[in-house]
């Protein structure tokens, strides 16, 4: 990971700060990026692509807002046995609406995962079914009360 | 490429296209247009989830948090008996010795109540959500 940094000079860092800080919203956001940065637009889109194919760049594009469409969500802390782990993960990650799910260090609860559903039916069917078919009962729902941040941006 | 992935050519928008995504934006429905990074390959290789154990707080307290950038996300969640931890905040760091001088810091903010330091060891799966479902993109 270290060596990636360093297949990026400064004009790189400078582009994916820009990038996650104000994408240009205009036709040609290149070019206006460009500007910015005293490149032209080939040269910032060739940046951007070499960017995105090192992995460092996952994807431009919108951040839907859940919550503006009334959909449910809820943060999962589920207590999975190394052995099963696998599995487990398996269960969890065939659902769509689980959007995240990491490993964690914890004594209780190792494996968290995050969901988002339309209706608060579906969550709750979602969670039974990864206890039914996990096997697994040691599990802490905590839905959402109020979202505070969700952004950063990240500085190499 | 697709609705939530823009082509990295010089002319990714149609008018309608960035007229759509102004009114969402202005509507609240996308809540930013950006570009989603690999944190760990920028080097934020110390993540962890911190669960305090709090049940709301003042708006001071959470506007100093939403203004440090090495917090991510920030949320309030209903907790239970079980579990007292109400309060969440994920932080990103490019080293051990600085995740804790960032939770040390952020532990005096919170009045010194527990918490439960939840480092990130692997991640299984990160995708954006998206309210039309057919297309998630990862992120």
């Amino acid at each position: 990971m270290a060596d990636l940094i360093s297949k990026l000079d400064e004009l790189d860092k400078k582009l994916v700060i820009l990038l996650q800080e104000s994408f240009p919203l205009v036709l040609r956001p290149f070019q206006k990026l460009g500007k910015e940065l005293g490149l032209s637009e080939e040269e910032v889109i060739s940046r951007i692509k070499r960017l995105k194919s090192l992995g460092i760049i996952k994807r431009i594009g919108p951040i839907y807002n859940p919550d503006a469409s009334g959909f449910k969500r809820t943060l999962i802390g589920i207590s999975a046995p190394e052995g099963k782990l696998k599995k487990i993960v398996e269960i969890i990650n065939s659902f769509k609406e689980v959007t995240h799910n990491y490993l964690r260090k914890d004594d209780i609860y190792n494996l968290w995962f995050t969901l988002i559903c339309p209706t608060q039916r579906r969550s709750d069917e979602i969670i039974r079914t990864i206890k039914e078919r996990s096997g697994i009962k040691a599990v802490v729902n905590l839905p959402t009360i109020k979202m505070i941040k969700i952004k950063t941006v990240f500085k190499p | 490429m697709s609705i939530m992935d823009i082509e990295i050519t010089s002319r990714p928008f149609s008018k309608d296209r960035l007229k759509k995504i102004k009114e969402d934006l202005r509507l609240g429905k996308i809540r930013r247009f950006t570009a989603i990074v690999n944190h760990q390959k920028l080097g934020f290789s110390h993540n962890a989830l911190i669960a305090w154990e709090k049940s709301s707080l003042s708006r001071k307290l959470s506007c100093q948090l939403r203004n440090k950038d090495q917090i991510s996300h920030i949320y309030l969640r209903k907790s239970s008996r079980l579990w007292p931890f109400g309060f969440y905040t994920m932080l990103h760091a490019k080293s051990q010795r600085e995740l804790n001088a960032l939770i040390t810091g952020l532990s005096k903010l919170m009045d010194d109540c527990a918490y439960k330091v939840l480092n990130t060891l692997k991640e299984f799966k990160k995708t954006s959500f998206n309210p039309k479902e057919k297309d998630n993109g990862t992120g």
